[in-house]
């Protein structure tokens, strides 16, 4: 049976990560709804979601707080998680997960693999728990630092913000083809923690709880 | 009296809908879901009744009774309208109007409609006081031709009805009509869909109260648009009606300007704020959020739900919106109907009758909230994904 399913995210590019991350790894969810339709809202919209009681899917950025279990402390402060909401926090940005795939993303923006950041550790007991390593917000460093090295001339453009802009002009236009057919989910996941726990969340939801 | 109930077989893009109103409706849905065409089914009875108008008139005027039928009807080609016309909402309907049709013609016969039934309920009376239908044997090809309805000798016993959807409004005021004063001779008698006739209308309505309306037009555009003042009537040398106000600017005495210089929210809010204030029954406005100010939309429903309210009546609203900021806190869920485009024709179902959206507002969202994403086009973001020009 098809579980109808919201998806929650700040941008279109997050909302489309999301769908696909959805799609790639269950074949029985359906997106019902994709919100909110005005951004910046989601913060403070958290606990409406948490008590919607319907199978919901929140993808949000850790930003500029230290990590995942901090940001959930602010955001829903004591409140327990409805099972039926999966809540997860993307280091640092959903952005950051395209770049994991760093064959696929270097090969669709047109600039070389080595240009994108390294790795860094972010668990010192699994060496194997990394995430990319950005010198600031990866979807800035997206567009400032990569897309200028392109030698895609139509992305730079669409990609490169123009004065106080907080995104190109076609940011979403730009990333949404990559998302939806190029990105390779799980070579990303090798290089992303927040992600592969991401997935692992998606193949053990189920929604029984809100049947009974 | 108000509309508190629509049923509707057939009709445009709805194959069967069977929905409550309230005072105040607000109809969201995607773009070409049938908001308009929900409204249409009472414009289309408005043009049953109207002088010159007809059953005949209003099939025609919109091109055939091929063009009025859903294209998800199959097996029953009737297209069927019942409202219901209420005094209280805690009791039984004061009326019943139910008009079936269908197409008749093609070949060298004439296209045309033939009724096959028309009703009429009266709680009063406490039974049907017309019970018509193709198969009785007073009827033939041409009284099946004219409803009841819109003949005064044989809609005595309903007149309330008639009457009722004479005075219903209908305004989308498109401004660029507004302004065209050729259109104004041009249209003089015909329908006013698109505010053309707005200046014939305030130029017919008696002097005191076209002033005592204007007045409070004044009032509202003060606030809206600081820069027009006094705005007034008046008629030119050749006869034609006109809006005057005075633009300040940096000159002392300001500039006059007439209704070709005013801006389109301007017109708009003249337009609609008119259509409140003179509409005796059921109003019906498009989309009134277009070309105005967020500021000013989100003022909007108390600004609607006061002039609603006057002279201790309720006359009742029908609002189409695609606006976030108009469905403000104080709308109710049962003033909210959405639409939902399904291969089987658009639904319409009230707010409080959809599950998902009674969970959203019990979880707090907003009104906006919880109906602006259900009605949104299921693919939307592939719209960043069609390739343009080259």
């Amino acid at each position: 049976m098809m579980i109808d399913i919201i998806v929650v995210g700040e941008d279109a590019v997050t909302r489309e990560i999301s769908k696909r991350l959805l799609r790639h790894s269950r074949d029985d969810l359906q997106v019902t709804r994709e919100e909110p339709i005005r951004g910046g809202e989601i913060k403070n919209k958290i606990l409406n979601y948490n008590r919607l009681n319907l199978p919901v899917f929140v993808l949000t950025d850790l930003d500029d707080i230290d990590c995942p279990p901090s940001l959930i402390k602010s955001w829903f402060n004591q409140t327990p998680m409805n099972p039926n909401l999966i809540f997860r926090v993307a280091c640092d940005e959903a952005e950051a997960w395209l770049m994991a795939d760093k064959t696929g993303f270097s090969r669709f923006l047109g600039i070389k693999e080595s240009d994108l950041p390294g790795l860094k550790q972010c668990d010192r007991r699994n060496p194997q728990n990394v995430e990319l390593q950005f010198k600031y917000k990866p979807s800035l460093y997206l567009m400032k630092e990569l897309a200028v090295k392109s030698n895609n001339k139509l992305l730079a453009e669409q990609l490169k913000p123009r004065v106080y802009a907080k995104k190109g002009p076609e940011y979403n236009t730009a990333l949404i083809p990559f998302i939806q057919n190029n990105w390779d989910i799980d070579s990303a996941a090798k290089n992303s923690y927040s992600l592969r726990k991401a997935i692992k969340r998606i193949n053990e939801f189920s929604s029984y709880k809100f049947q009974s | 009296m108000y509309i508190s109930k629509v049923k509707l077989d057939n009709w445009r893009n709805f194959k069967s809908v069977d929905v409550d109103f309230t005072h105040r409706i607000f109809v969201v849905g995607p773009n070409a879901s049938g908001k308009s065409n929900l409204l249409d089914v009472i414009r289309f009875l408005r043009d049953i009744v109207k002088q010159a108008g007809g059953f005949q008139y209003a099939v025609e005027e919109r091109g055939g009774v091929s063009k009025i039928r859903c294209l998800a009807a199959r097996r029953h080609p009737d297209v069927g309208i019942e409202v219901h016309l209420s005094e209280n909402p805690a009791q039984e309907p004061e009326w019943i109007y139910r008009l079936v049709f269908k197409h008749s013609g093609g070949g060298i016969i004439k296209n045309q409609a033939v009724i096959v039934e028309e009703k009429v309920w009266n709680k009063k009376q406490k039974r049907w006081v017309l019970e018509r239908n193709n198969k009785s044997p007073k009827e033939d090809s041409d009284t099946l031709k004219f409803t009841h309805l819109e003949q005064p000798t044989s809609n005595k016993e309903f007149r309330e009805v008639y009457r009722f959807l004479q005075e219903i409004q209908y305004l989308n005021i498109v401004p660029q009509l507004v302004r065209d004063a050729d259109s104004y001779m041009l249209s003089a008698n015909k329908e006013d869909y698109h505010g053309r006739n707005l200046l014939d209308k305030i130029s017919k309505t008696a002097k005191n109260t076209r002033d005592a309306y204007i007045r409070r037009i004044n009032e509202v555009l003060k606030i809206a648009v600081p820069q027009l003042e006094e705005l007034q009537f008046i008629t030119d040398k050749k006869g034609t009606p006109h809006l005057e106000a005075i633009y300040t600017h940096w000159r002392a005495r300001g500039a006059l300007q007439q209704e070709a210089q005013f801006s389109d929210g301007t017109l708009r809010l003249i337009g609609f704020m008119w259509a409140l204030l003179d509409g005796q029954e059921t109003i019906l406005l498009e989309e009134p959020e277009l070309y105005l100010h967020t500021a000013i939309i989100k003022q909007l429903p108390e600004f609607i739900s006061k002039l609603q309210r006057r002279k201790n009546r309720i006359r009742q609203v029908i609002i189409t919106t695609h606006s976030y900021d108009l469905l403000t806190e104080g709308i109710g869920a049962d003033e909210v109907v959405l639409l939902e485009t399904t291969p089987e024709g658009t639904l319409a179902r009230r707010g409080d009758c959809v599950e998902q959206i009674k969970q959203y507002l019990e979880a707090g969202f907003s009104m906006a909230e919880a109906v602006i994403p259900a009605s949104a086009p299921k693919d939307i973001d592939k719209l960043q994904q069609i390739k343009i020009g080259d």
